[in-house]
């Protein structure tokens, strides 16, 4: 836009050039505006891209032009004409060579969001935020990112600053679409056709390995949902051999022993951020290894190649060719044997594809049943919203009444089980928890969170002096145990958040209810707040929900335990890889139906 | 000079159109006061509602008034062949426009929290004294609008083409805000208008088992220096820029 604005005002000024001697000779206010057109085209430019010194040119020429409408003579106004032309040289020129035109406030973003959420963040005292070292550790890392321009550098440091807080409601999101896409794919490594995973009984193990039906491929040119597909071919290393795993005997659930000579476990340290936040510490275990599959031989963590750019390698060395992977497995004789799987493209798609397969839940509508066998439906629970109308409000009743009739239907069909998949469920409203939890919950009343008192001229919560929150009003429901002959099982992961975590939490100690999963529910239910940054948004936890002891509810503590209920974490083992990634199969579902 | 000055002020004393539409843009600043103004008081009406926009369309009709009827009724055609000179003709008008019509809307913009503070009260969400000294400084860029719309004046030398103009730049004003953004700041009378009537703050919810979600408001009306002396310096500049780009169009005008 500004480019366009500059040519504008060079064709204004070799108009005004030409039409000198007509403004004399018609001494008509309507020739004379001509004069004025650039300054008014200058206050549009301020209007639309705002005040730039680096158009500083373009302000003053426009000012030179309504000096000109003083100018008597016909060579002065010509003369005018033409130092406004070099003034808007110049500002052309600074336009297009400054490096510091148009920078993004990157550093700005961070004061604003430390400063907001220092005051406004309300679990920083159990999470054990040290908001002075927080600010010296991340100073220097905005203040280098500003410096460099760096977007993807942007994207690594405000996730690594997000983990920071153990916490599912902290997240930071750019701006751009496009951005974004592009800093993920080149925030978490290259890919050399596998993820990795690690079994209950401690192996680790390679998951969605190239060249297998059910697998990724790069190969793929599906349309997916966040996009990659329009990114992907930046990426693509097109000459690797795209079949070395598979060739070399590597398939879903061979045991990986080392990644580039080193036990993988060993690479934890330096992982320093995650695509999504973990606040149980369980189940940060269980997603780590996904993450060491994208770090290539002499790389840092992070480092993405893409062909035809230089990277830099651990000893800060400019390197131009595909990076490779030394990976250590057990082959099918019982051996050991090491290859060098080469470089195929980003690692990004395949973890996403990864994470997918194992933590989606049935694509089915929100609050749809489905008939799994003559015992046992599902409905499915993706996020906790029934409509518009209802979402910010309290009052479910057209919801609950229309389960209560469902419910009372399967009753009627002689069904004993209900799963309940809240796997990824986003969350939403905790009222509508409430409206589905009434109708499975014992007689009597429930209580559920007090919500904490706010002090109004401030517009936020103060704690007293005992360090917790002053208790406000208590949200309760009214229980009505229809199902109390059946079985339910909450099947839920660590991408189960906020109000899913609530479902967990107040559903889960119902006594024919059941919490099953490969990982336990996210414990992040307070209330959101999203901050508006001048290149994205951050969202964090800003409105408490106690428990009847005044506490914090859910969330984890120092100590990163789960403060959900959890009954039965479903072991992972090759049974789960095989389903999942061999067959295509929704292992989890089918192993909670056996597990009534 | 003087006696051009004297002469528009006994005609915009004596305009029955100019006072009535002065009481009738009273009555309906108080209206929308009274419509937008819940118990929580004024000031937190104030802090969520723009009050500068109907005030703009007034200076608009003040200055197509004063400035454009002349042209209308040739009445500056007269002056000029009675042997007053184009400064005079110019500057009178110009400065009595922007005199009378920055006084009298900046007058306009405290309706509101007179009414408001009389029938709800003031309320607790702004300091009183911040917005009164907010709604002075307002003067400023309302005389800056003024001296942009003399210019105009001259130009199209129609009263109510600049009365339409005045609505055109309340509504632009209000839509460009919104739309093109980045807004605080004193370089544009319309923006300049908005920073001073706009306030930091945070806003968060709590969750009411009977209401849902239930927002609070907080907000921060200190007068900062770089507001005051910004407001202040940026209006003269252009008000000095503006009456001086007129003149040097008017001043070798055709005055048919």
């Amino acid at each position: 836009m500004d480019i366009s604005f500059t040519i504008i005002e060079l064709i204004m000024m070799a108009l005004l050039f030409v039409v000198a001697q007509q403004s004399e000779k018609k001494p008509n206010n309507m020739w004379r505006l001509l004069y004025v057109a650039p300054a008014f085209i200058a206050v549009i430019m301020v209007l639309f891209i705002g005040f730039d010194v680096h158009h500083t040119g373009i302000y003053v020429a426009a000012f030179v032009q309504i000096c000109a409408l003083f100018a008597e003579k016909v060579r002065t106004k010509r003369i005018l004409a033409v130092c406004s032309v070099a003034l808007i040289a110049v500002s052309f020129a600074l336009i297009t060579l400054s490096s510091n035109y148009h920078r993004e406030a990157y550093y700005a973003d961070f004061e604003k969001t430390f400063n907001t959420m220092k005051e406004h963040y309300v679990i920083d005292k159990e999470k054990g935020i040290d908001w002075d070292e927080l600010y010296a550790k991340y100073k220097p890392l905005f203040k280098e990112v500003d410096k460099s321009q760096d977007f993807v550098k942007n994207y690594q440091v405000w996730q690594q600053f997000c983990g920071e807080f153990y916490d599912g409601h902290v997240g930071y999101r750019m701006s751009s679409d496009g951005l974004f896409r592009y800093a993920f794919c080149k925030s978490y490594g290259n890919d050399y056709g596998l993820s990795l995973a690690r079994l209950s009984t401690g192996e680790f193990v390679a998951i969605n390995v190239e060249g297998y039906d059910n697998s990724y491929s790069v190969d793929n040119k599906d349309k997916d949902d966040v996009g990659f597909y329009m990114v992907k071919k930046v990426f693509d290393c097109k000459d690797a051999d795209k079949l070395t795993l598979k060739n070399a005997g590597i398939k879903n659930g061979t045991i990986i022993t080392k990644w580039n000579g080193k036990p993988i476990d060993e690479y934890y340290d330096e992982i320093k951020y995650y695509m999504e936040q973990y606040p149980v510490r369980e189940n940060e275990e269980f997603y780590l290894p996904m993450y060491v599959a994208g770090i290539g031989r002499d790389m840092d963590y992070g480092v993405t190649y893409v062909p035809g750019e230089t990277y830099e390698n651990v000893e800060g060395k400019e390197m131009t060719d595909a990076p490779v992977a030394d990976i250590t497995f057990i082959d099918e004789s019982g051996e050991e044997k090491t290859i060098t799987a080469p470089c195929l493209g980003s690692y990004m798609m395949r973890m996403y594809d990864t994470n997918k397969k194992l933590d989606d839940g049935v694509n089915i509508t929100n609050l749809k049943w489905q008939k799994i066998n003559d015992d046992t439906y599902i409905i499915r629970i993706s996020e906790m919203a029934y409509d518009q109308e209802t979402y910010s409000g309290t009052d479910f009743t057209e919801m609950t009444d229309k389960l209560r009739g469902e419910v009372e239907a399967l009753k009627k069909e002689g069904v004993k089980n209900i799963v309940f998949d809240l796997r990824s469920n986003g969350g939403g409203s905790p009222y509508f928890v409430e409206g589905i939890a009434c109708l499975f919950a014992p007689k009597g009343e429930h209580l559920t969170y007090y919500s904490a008192v706010i002090n109004e001229d401030t517009a936020t919560f103060e704690r007293g002096e005992d360090g917790k929150y002053i208790m406000g009003t208590p949200s309760s429901y009214v229980g009505e145990d229809l199902w109390h002959d059946g079985n339910i099982i909450l099947l839920v992961n660590a991408k189960t958040v906020s109000a899913g975590d609530d479902m967990t939490y107040m559903m889960g100690d119902f006594p024919n209810v059941k919490v099953i999963g490969l990982t336990s529910s996210n414990s992040s239910c307070q209330a959101v707040k999203v901050l508006a940054l001048n290149e994205g948004e951050i969202s964090f936890s800003a409105v408490p929900n106690l428990l009847p002891n005044g506490e914090i509810a859910i969330d984890t503590y120092t100590d990163h335990v789960g403060r959900t209920p959890f009954d039965e974490k479903i072991p992972f083992d090759e049974n789960v890889i095989e389903s999942i990634f061999d067959k295509g199969e929704d292992y989890l579902l089918n192993y909670t139906v056996n597990a009534f | 000079m003087k006696n051009i000055m004297k002469s528009i002020g006994y005609e915009v004393m004596h305009s029955k159109m100019l006072v009535r539409l002065y009481i009738y843009f009273i009555a309906l600043m108080a209206l929308v006061t009274v419509l937008n103004t819940d118990s929580s008081g004024v000031s937190a009406m104030l802090a969520g509602n723009d009050t500068y926009e109907f005030p703009m369309l007034m200076a608009a009709i003040i200055v197509g008034v004063i400035c454009g009827s002349d042209f209308n009724d040739k009445v500056a055609n007269y002056e000029v062949l009675s042997g007053h000179s184009r400064k005079s003709i110019f500057f009178a008008r110009a400065l009595m426009s922007v005199c009378i019509s920055s006084v009298l809307v900046t007058v306009l913009c405290f309706v509101p929290i007179i009414v408001g503070s009389v029938i709800f009260g003031w309320g607790d969400k702004l300091v009183l004294s911040d917005i009164i000294i907010r709604n002075l400084l307002l003067i400023f860029p309302f005389a800056r609008l003024a001296a942009f719309l003399v210019d105009v004046t001259f130009i199209v030398k129609n009263p109510y083409a600049i009365m339409a103009s005045g609505f055109v730049i309340m509504l632009g004003g209000s839509i460009l805000g919104d739309m093109v953004g980045g807004g605080n700041n004193c370089f544009i009378s319309i923006y300049n208008m908005k920073y001073l009537c706009s306030y930091e703050g945070w806003n968060t919810y709590n969750l009411d088992p009977v209401k849902g979600v239930v927002e609070y408001y907080a907000y921060n009306s200190t007068v900062t220096s770089s507001l005051v002396l910004g407001t202040v310096f940026a209006s003269i500049i252009m008000i000095i820029f503006y009456l001086f780009m007129g003149y040097a169009l008017f001043r070798r005008d055709e005055l048919n």
